[in-house]
């Protein structure tokens, strides 16, 4: 059954194989529909990643302090390395630009630098999500909640120090809004730290 | 002073539903018999988080039964509590009764 197999390869991410194929097999006898068997293989899913979270939280929010600087600081050199140089050539470009004979299409430099810029943000944020699974061998996709806590609260206390919100209804919509962006901005970090635990050996 | 484990009140259903089902107490027979006797619904991921935290803390043990067609196969893990949780659980309780002994609570009635 395609979906049981799905099931089973989400649950082994965060357990081991056996343990995921039995707890798929109670799954199947409980649910009597798909979507509870879903729900229940998700939630299932969501208890043991956070319960490998829990176990260690210290250790793991200062891994993720780590992958933070570092996810800073090669954004910092990519940016130095490519997209100042788009923006050089744009700007060697623009000396040479005549109106009349419009030869140059800026709008081509700026395409190119947003492309890059969202292509750089997206692999280098996949390489931290490596790198903090290597280092947290057998709970590799811990990491990667700790580092959205952590994304989340330097996000919410940049958002409370240089944004206003009048009302509590505002803030409280800034907040959720906040937490629900510092996740979607995981999932390169998370594709990577599957990467890593796919090719681990078995726990 | 013995090496028995403090408990959580769910860890000591789980641990006192394994001990009722005897050999058949797998992820499925456990979650039912919580429900029929609580009354309470444990979710899936709950019940297989605490049975992995009882198993590392040596007071159940598990192993894989044979696979079954009915399951597509995969093999049922089967529980049993091991003698550091059964000293667990009965510690817990002892205290629970020491604690209830001579106590009247308004509106309910004792056996």
């Amino acid at each position: 059954m395609r979906n049981a197999q799905l099931a089973e390869w989400i649950l082994s991410l965060v357990t081991s194989p056996e343990r995921a194929a039995a707890t798929v097999g109670d799954l199947m006898e409980n649910a009597s529909e798909l979507g509870m068997f879903w729900l229940g293989v998700l939630r299932t899913a969501g208890s043991l990643l956070w319960r490998e979270f829990a176990e260690d939280p210290a250790n793991l929010m200062g891994l993720a302090f780590r992958g933070f600087l570092l996810q800073f600081a090669l954004l910092l050199a990519f940016f130095a390395l490519f997209l100042i140089p788009v923006g050089l050539a744009g700007l060697i470009a623009g000396l040479f630009w005549n109106p009349t004979a419009n030869i140059f299409d800026f709008s081509v430099f700026a395409t190119v630098g947003q492309v890059l810029g969202i292509g750089l943000t997206l692999l280098v944020s996949f390489q931290v999500g490596r790198w903090m699974a290597r280092r947290s061998p057998g709970r590799e996709l811990a990491p990667v909640i700790a580092f959205t806590i952590l994304d989340f609260a330097i996000s919410s206390a940049a958002g409370m120090i240089f944004l206003r919100q009048d009302t509590l209804s505002q803030f409280l919509l800034s907040l959720v809004l906040g937490f629900v962006w510092s996740a979607l901005f995981q999932i390169p970090a998370f594709a990577g730290a599957v990467w890593v635990r796919t090719k681990q050996t078995p726990r | 002073m013995p090496d028995v484990q403090t408990l959580g009140e769910f860890e000591q259903i789980v641990l006192l539903a394994i001990l009722r089902l005897g050999e058949n107490a797998y992820g499925v027979t456990i979650r039912e018999e919580i429900i029929a006797r609580t009354e309470r619904e444990p979710s899936p991921g709950a019940l297989y988080v605490t049975l992995d935290r009882l198993e590392e803390k040596g007071l159940v043990r598990s192993q894989f039964g044979d696979p079954t067609p009915q399951r597509g196969g995969r093999a049922k893990r089967f529980f049993s509590v091991s003698a550091k949780g059964v000293e667990s659980v009965a510690r817990a309780q002892r205290s629970y009764q020491r604690l209830m002994k001579g106590l009247k609570l308004p509106g309910v009635a004792h056996a």
